[in-house]
């Protein structure tokens, strides 16, 4: 069995806009692992996913939590839903103003570098 | 058949080079022995939690040969913060289901003596490696369900900081708490923020600290026992991000755990004259409360305004200071709320010793939540 995590960071680093999807029921699931938790199958891959989600959530970081991102404080962290019940952690692009944020907004990802690491950042707004 | 806690001890807090997590859990075993009136020899099973700073191949080990025994029933567990309640539990659960007699259930580290490096970075490179990516402290998840709580509930920052402003005051009147000088509403907000929207004294200190107390059979409980009347515990993730549920109703399995704690127990919400409330965090001790039926959704911040968690109010609450004024260890919450019902809580002691308290720990980023409801005999 591939490791599912590795599996999506590597999709991310081809430059594949992805997230693990469970071929039984459809659901899709993140962060990665073996067994869908909607339907408990093991049959697990990786589906392309529009390049938008809604904003569930913000918080802005004021203190490092490690060496690889003491240059970078403050940033802003978000939590953002591709559905209902699928959502991702990442950035919000320096270039977006946090006073325009809104929360259940659309907002407009692409792939990112964070921390040496490819992954989808909040681009903009929609 | 129940079990009963006979007594409860906990160690000095005051960093000292060399200082090792075994040292505080046995000064802390050792007051709980003493509490409970008992013999060392009596102990026949030991469940503790995990050290952060100090590496054991099994800790309740160390803790049984440092103090002499050889137990029927041990084990080391680690539930996070939810850790000091559900050494309760298990200990609990050993005495019914017969695999021992007498168990300590004890919580010892020594996270400032024995960690020079930094915790609370360390701990946050511990989190899924989807979230460790872009950088988040452990304070940040909290944060990030903080800031949809507050967008969803109207619940202000003021509303949050009234958490620490109410736990500070119970703290000034505890001796052994680390921090003891009042606080308003304006100095939690014009603290540092650690991760918007939580201000660092909105967050749990980071001390050294021992804990234990004495579980047996029901049947050798005596006047002044404190009877486990009732416990649960429930898990809904470890990654917040599998958890819609915490950006949407705002509901944790809290409510699960304590659903089971007070139907065992035969009580409800309404009947608690005590709580100790998990509270790494201000926002935690907010949707704890909703989730256990003090208040309704979204009220919990008017509610504590209003002096509900007052040691004067409706519910006395985190009585010692609580994580966020008296000293690290979810175990601080269990032998706080043994003292005050057994009316040995010294300076900060309630006027009224509570009857029927309920204990909660919560570990994780709002995932494992363990509930006990504790009654005095």
């Amino acid at each position: 069995m591939n490791d599912p995590a590795e599996d999506l960071w590597k999709a991310w680093a081809d430059g594949r806009l992805c997230i693990q999807n469970c071929t039984n029921c459809g659901a899709l699931q993140h962060p990665p692992g073996p067994v869908c938790a909607s339907c408990h199958a093991t049959t697990l891959d990786l589906t392309d996913i529009a390049p938008t989600g809604k904003l569930v959530a913000w918080s802005t970081v004021h203190r490092a939590p490690s060496p690889t991102f003491a240059d970078e404080v403050p940033y802003t962290i978000a939590v953002i839903a591709l559905d209902p019940t699928t959502f991702i952690e990442s950035r919000i692009s320096p270039a977006v103003v946090e006073s325009d944020l809104r929360v259940d907004m659309s907002v407009r990802l692409e792939l990112g570098e964070i921390g040496g690491r490819a992954m989808p950042v909040v681009a903009g707004l929609v | 058949m129940k079990a009963t806690i006979l007594g409860a001890g906990e160690s000095d807090r005051t960093p000292q080079p060399g200082r090792t997590a075994i040292s505080m859990a046995v000064e802390s075993s050792l007051a709980a022995i003493s509490d409970a009136g008992i013999e060392i020899g009596e102990i026949d099973g030991v469940v503790t939690g995990y050290s952060l700073a100090e590496r054991h191949l099994d800790f309740s080990a160390d803790l049984a040969e440092a103090l002499g025994v050889r137990p029927l029933w041990s084990q080391t567990i680690s539930r996070s913060g939810a850790t000091g309640s559900s050494v309760v539990v298990d200990a609990v659960l050993a005495v019914m289901g017969g695999a021992c007699t007498t168990a300590l259930a004890v919580w010892a580290d020594n996270r400032v003596s024995g960690n020079p490096e930094d915790m609370t970075g360390a701990l946050s490179a511990s989190l899924n490696a989807f979230e460790v990516a872009s950088g988040p402290l452990i304070t940040t998840q909290y944060a990030l369900i903080a800031h949809s709580y507050m967008s969803r509930t109207g619940a202000t920052s003021e509303d949050l900081a009234s958490v620490a402003v109410q736990f500070r005051k119970h703290a000034s009147l505890n001796e052994a708490a680390k921090y003891r000088k009042l606080i308003t509403i304006d100095d939690v907000l014009s603290s540092p923020m650690a991760s918007s929207p939580l201000h660092r004294l909105e967050c749990a200190l980071v001390t050294d600290y021992g804990g234990a107390v004495v579980v047996t059979r029901a049947d050798r409980g005596r006047q002044g026992a404190i009877d486990v009347l009732g416990f649960g515990e429930a898990l809904s993730h470890s990654s917040i991000l599998r958890n819609p549920d915490l950006f949407s109703t705002g509901k944790t399995a809290a409510g699960q755990s304590s659903r089971s704690a007070f139907e065992m127990a035969g009580v409800g919400p309404a009947d608690l004259d005590m709580a100790q409330i998990y509270d790494c965090f201000t926002i935690t001790v907010l949707m704890l409360m909703e989730d256990f039926g003090l208040c309704a959704r979204g009220e919990a911040g008017a509610a504590v305004r209003d002096g509900m968690l007052d040691r004067e109010g409706a519910l006395p609450s985190n009585t010692n200071g609580g994580l966020l004024s008296c000293g690290s260890g979810g175990i601080l919450h269990v032998t706080e709320a043994v003292r005050q019902m057994r009316g040995v809580a010294g300076s900060h002691q309630l006027a009224s010793r509570p009857e029927l308290a309920l204990v909660h720990g919560n570990g994780g980023i709002l995932g494992a939540q363990t509930t006990l409801i504790l009654g005095r005999r």
